[in-house]
């Protein structure tokens, strides 16, 4: 057949503007040695060239609290804020400035809101945590609490997609996907980038948040469900042995290897790769979620209860898919958009974000685990904060503020950073932080409050 | 959160609305069925004036394990085995040129033919997991391994990336 007639519009001017599309194609493709050897690249030109910072993790975990949990409520404490309670908020402070839901925040001219925490001081550095968060009091040193991160939109989708991409509009890579495209994963059983899901629903925006933009589909994130199994379709259909499915999955390969060769979509690459993953997960994922093996006092410190999926449970399974190579773990758990709406309330969620995230870092100091955390990122968030003023819906909330964005915090930066509100580039980049502490100190004066009714 | 935001349950239909294209099914917004969610079916909440590109393993296992996929596989296995007085070569061109629209090239009508003479001798000397694959109507003995090894034959030709993919 004539190879013109297999190339689609769309490729035949992709490669006559740049001509790499072979090239492009093999540098997707997942064989351990080319993996290896990238981790290799990039370890030596840390050595050789030197960066100002000295590379150490080597995996991420980033949970993203979906909504934009309220930095008031939890590290920020603002005495002065407590003290202005129920004053009506000055304009110098809201002059110019945009916020979600005019209406709701300026119908009745909203006051000022102290919060009903309460917080005390932990640890050497006497970081302030509020009660929703006692697990913190025990590992407060260990953390890095940012508070200067802002960002640029306040509605929840593009503020979602603006701290994984840099940009409120879709078609950029996300985080992971450019971190695995970067060094490639060590995991050859499991995908490079996975996406845990965990809450009422899935965040705002969906799959955008983890996508791979232009880069090769080969890296974007591989989203785990939220609720039954973890992974659907699993097993083979009745009847088909491990045979059968590898003979099928041959054939499969060699065909659409055929139409990579004819038409040089690189697409297809990818295609090759994900079916020789998807076998390897009939295997590797199985062993992944079961956690028989795991101790019940693991299993306690994370708040996992056997059987029902859950952030703690996502928590427990983001150590397992590092320790198994995954190279970048993000974990998203809804709702924490606390307007003060029916059912919009900091207990119910921020519950098990406690227990997990003390968990989380406590187990891998176990006895279990020995590596030490250095090696793994571990970061915390949301897309904003919360509003200084009250909002009154069925209870009084706060609404969004993206002045005071995610309180962001890298475990593994610990040494760096004291728990104040230092000027720090968050390890969740994209956002700009802002200028010095007083603006901050000043901006977050805000506090939402949750309903009393649950 | 609001009405339309919670979680709805898929159930399978019964009856011909099993058989009725997807097209005709109600959706809901933050409950997007399952293989449209493994398919990173944009959230029906937000404006979505392009599709991302997607390819993961978990569509592969969706394409490959799914009972519906299995259903449309056997279907087609049935449709090209009932065509009569073609030879095998012959059947595996009409299963390809259903899926694909075009004729397969020679290399890969032999790799097609290679796959089903493998899966026929296997189905036909092991009958039970030839009624599993066949189907439970399908006849017993040597006719369920043919219908067996038929099936994933046409399994592999939905599994391509041609046959899935619309440039």
């Amino acid at each position: 057949m004539d190879p013109l007639l297999n190339i689609t519009r769309r490729h035949f001017f992709r490669n006559c503007a740049v001509g790499v599309g072979g090239s492009r194609s093999r540098r997707c493709s997942r064989t351990p040695r080319s993996a290896r050897r990238r981790v290799q690249t990039v370890e030596l030109s840390t050595q050789t060239r030197g960066f100002h910072l000295q590379p150490r993790a080597k995996n991420v975990i980033y949970m993203f609290m979906a909504g934009g949990p309220s930095q008031l409520e939890l590290f920020d404490y603002k005495p002065k804020l407590i003290e202005l309670n129920g004053k009506p908020i000055p304009d110098s402070m809201i002059a110019g400035k945009r916020f979600a839901f005019m209406d709701s925040s300026f119908k009745d001219r909203s006051t000022l809101l102290g919060t009903r925490r309460k917080f005390a001081q932990y640890g050497k550095h006497g970081a302030w945590v509020s009660e929703l968060f006692p697990h913190h009091a025990k590992i407060v040193d260990d953390i890095a609490i940012v508070k200067t991160v802002a960002t640029d939109v306040f509605n929840h989708a593009p503020a979602k997609l603006f701290m994984n991409t840099g940009s409120a509009q879709f078609g950029r890579p996300s985080m992971g996907a450019w971190v695995t495209y970067g060094i490639g994963s060590e995991s050859q059983n499991l995908p490079g980038f996975v996406v845990l899901l965990s809450g009422p629903r899935g965040p705002r925006g969906g799959a955008v948040n983890w996508g791979s933009g232009f880069l090769p589909t080969v890296h974007q994130g591989v989203p785990f469900r939220s609720s039954g199994d973890p992974i659907v379709n699993l097993s083979s259909p009745d009847g088909i042995s491990p045979q059968h499915q590898r003979a099928t999955i041959d054939a499969v390969n060699a065909l659409n290897a055929k139409r990579l060769a004819a038409t040089g979509d690189a697409e297809i690459q990818t295609r090759i790769s994900q079916y020789e993953m998807a076998f390897k997960m009939q295997t590797s994922a199985p062993e992944l979620c079961d956690l028989t093996g795991e101790s019940q006092a693991t299993l306690d410190l994370y708040g996992v209860e056997r059987g029902k999926p859950s952030y703690a449970q996502n928590c427990l399974l983001a150590r397992r898919l590092i320790e198994r190579g995954v190279r970048f773990v993000q974990l998203y758990h809804t709702n924490w958009d606390s307007h003060g709406g029916p059912g919009e309330t900091l207990e119910k969620t921020s519950k098990p974000a406690a227990r997990s995230r003390s968990g989380q870092r406590r187990t891998r100091h176990g006895p279990e685990t020995t590596r030490p955390a250095r090696r793994h990122l571990v970061v915390w968030g949301g897309e904003f904060g919360r509003t200084p003023m009250g909002e009154n819906r069925t209870s009084t909330g706060r609404n969004h503020h993206i002045e005071a964005a995610p309180c962001g915090s890298p475990a593994a930066a610990r040494n760096r950073a004291s728990s104040s509100a230092k000027r720090t580039n968050s390890a969740s980049a994209p956002s700009k932080t802002a200028a010095t502490s007083t603006t901050s100190t000043r901006r977050s004066c805000t506090c939402s409050a949750s309903s009393t009714r649950s | 959160m609001g009405v339309g935001q919670v979680k709805h349950t898929w159930r399978t239909s019964k009856g011909e609305d099993r058989y009725r294209r997807g097209l005709y099914t109600f959706t809901f917004r933050a409950s997007l069925h399952p293989s449209l969610a493994t398919f990173d079916a944009p959230d029906a909440i937000t404006a979505c004036t392009r599709r991302i590109r997607s390819n993961t393993p978990l569509q592969a296992l969706n394409l490959l394990n799914d009972s519906a996929w299995m259903e449309f596989s056997r279907s087609l296995a049935q449709r090209v085995l009932n065509a009569d007085g073609l030879s095998d070569e012959q059947r595996i061109a009409m299963a390809f040129r259903l899926a694909t629209s075009r004729q397969p090239q020679p290399d890969e009508l032999q790799l097609l033919a290679g796959l089903l003479k493998q899966m026929r001798e296997d189905y036909r000397s092991d009958a039970k997991d030839a009624k599993a694959v066949a189907g439970a109507e399908s006849s017993e003995g040597e006719k369920a391994g043919d219908v067996a090894a038929w099936t994933l034959v046409a399994r592999a030709i939905l599994n391509l990336d041609e046959t899935i993919t619309r440039e």
